[in-house]
């Protein structure tokens, strides 16, 4: 069986790595390239770094945070991409993949460009899922003035259409909470496909357990649990291989 | 093996990752030129050619440049060349991608994974085949592994001579070697330590034959 990826999120904002609480609420961190170079040693299988800045653009600061730092790690950034032209500075500074959300719901030929360049591999979609009403069940994506969007509806429409590789889904809500990701609600995104699905949003090992068992999911994603201690990534990939989970072995260096 | 530090040209030519590809390089010794006017060829000891994106539109940006040229002359004279991922692809004679074909440096095809639409985005471990015995995994374990992230395969002749070293999950092809020309389909660069050390393999055995 194919090995599914244990990611690392890291949001960023206003210069910092944030520990960030349902998007609405951080704690700054510490400095982009020295997180970058921390987890670079520890193995993850990738590293996504996001601007949560809401900018609406792509934000130059981070562009020279990222060239400080040339991971050996495989590098998705997203947050502000509007063109051609943002994906071209990312790639100059280092990253492997792009995060897209915005263009996704608001421009999609602009994503058919970009996906021409760098190809459908390189992209990754945003949806950002939260629950406005647990009681009935509902989850709407969220994002600045986006609401009533059938989530599952839009991440089909981005895969059969191939405009993305994978789309990532985030649970807003329970983001920053470890233990907290709501899985029974969540796991009919992306059913209809292999290996499309990226999860975040309060994963700890027990969630992660059962969402690497579904189909679709290509990896499971982890923030604020990095910053617990430093062998968390050696710890959550040998306790998922010790459940039989297809997670890789990976040595530190 | 050959000399232990080289000078590598990394073809520059608008559609590469060099951003991740050059501090690898030089963290394993060599020095680097990117090379793109004929003129500067010369002074390479191989040539690594680089590549992310859509295959046509590689070769549209590299068709009719000198950087083109200098890649095919320094083949010519039987000095390595190295591709990676798309830099890998279009070495190739025909791309599903490209109608009009690739660089043609190795026999083949290059066509869309099976089942259309799939993806091949994660880590895998490799089946050398002979690249073993030429030295490729000294320093490498069994179950490392290494990233990949590509739509579209090489699909050399199965009847070949090429030497192909492939993805124990997908069996897709991820190395094909043809004398002094490597095709690697994954990213050394980032497949962290171990794809360093094969990398650094990679580059010897080019320089010692």
């Amino acid at each position: 069986m194919q090995n599914k990826r244990i990611i690392g999120i890291l949001p960023w904002k206003e210069g910092l790595v944030q520990k960030s609480y349902t998007y609405g609420k951080n704690r700054p961190g510490i400095r982009l390239h020295v997180a970058l170079k921390t987890l670079d040693r520890w193995q993850l299988d990738e590293i996504v770094v996001i601007d949560i800045s809401r900018s609406g653009k792509l934000n130059h600061a981070l562009l020279d945070e990222l060239s400080l730092c040339h991971t050996r790690t495989p590098l998705a950034v997203g947050g502000g991409i509007r063109n051609e032209d943002d994906v071209d500075l990312l790639l100059q500074a280092g990253a492997d993949r792009f995060v897209l959300e915005t263009l996704l719901f608001e421009d999609e030929a602009r994503v058919m460009e970009i996906r021409d360049k760098v190809g459908r591999q390189a992209l990754i979609g945003s949806m950002p899922v939260h629950s406005i009403d647990p009681k009935k069940g509902n989850v709407w994506p969220k994002s600045r003035g986006r609401t009533g969007i059938n989530p599952e509806q839009h991440l089909n429409s981005w895969i059969e259409k191939r405009l993305v590789s994978e789309v990532l889904v985030n649970s807003v809500d329970t983001e920053g909470t470890q233990g907290t990701f709501p899985v029974k609600r969540l796991s009919q995104l992306g059913a209809n496909f292999n290996s499309s699905v990226i999860w975040f949003g309060g994963i700890s090992n027990t969630e992660a357990r059962q969402l690497l068992s579904l189909k679709q999911t290509s990896a499971v994603s982890f923030g604020n649990l990095l910053f617990e201690k430093e062998l968390t990534v050696p710890q959550i990939r040998e306790h998922m291989r010790i459940a039989g989970k297809p997670v890789r072995d990976a040595r530190l260096t | 093996m050959g000399k232990k530090s080289f000078t590598i040209g990394v073809v520059s030519y608008g559609a590469g990752n060099i951003g991740s590809l050059i501090p690898v390089l030089r963290g394993l010794g060599h020095k680097t030129l990117l090379v793109s006017q004929a003129q500067e060829f010369g002074g390479c000891d191989m040539l690594l050619l680089p590549g992310v994106g859509s295959a046509k539109k590689a070769l549209d940006q590299l068709n009719g440049t000198e950087a083109k040229a200098g890649l095919l002359a320094m083949h010519k004279r039987g000095k390595p060349i190295i591709g990676v991922c798309l830099g890998a692809q279009i070495l190739f004679e025909n791309l599903q991608e490209a109608s009009k074909g690739g660089l043609g440096i190795l026999a083949g095809t290059v066509e869309e994974i099976r089942p259309a639409g799939y993806v091949n985005t994660g880590w895998r471990a490799l089946d050398w085949g002979a690249l073993k015995t030429m030295g490729i995994a000294t320093g490498l374990r069994e179950t490392d592994q290494y990233y990949f992230n590509h739509e579209y395969a090489m699909a050399p002749p199965s009847d070949s001579s090429l030497n192909i070293a492939f993805d124990r999950d997908l069996e897709i092809p991820s190395i094909v070697q043809d004398k002094n020309v490597w095709a690697i389909q994954f990213h050394p660069e980032k497949s962290q330590h171990q794809g360093g050390i094969l990398l650094r393999n990679v580059l010897e055995i080019a320089n010692a034959k």
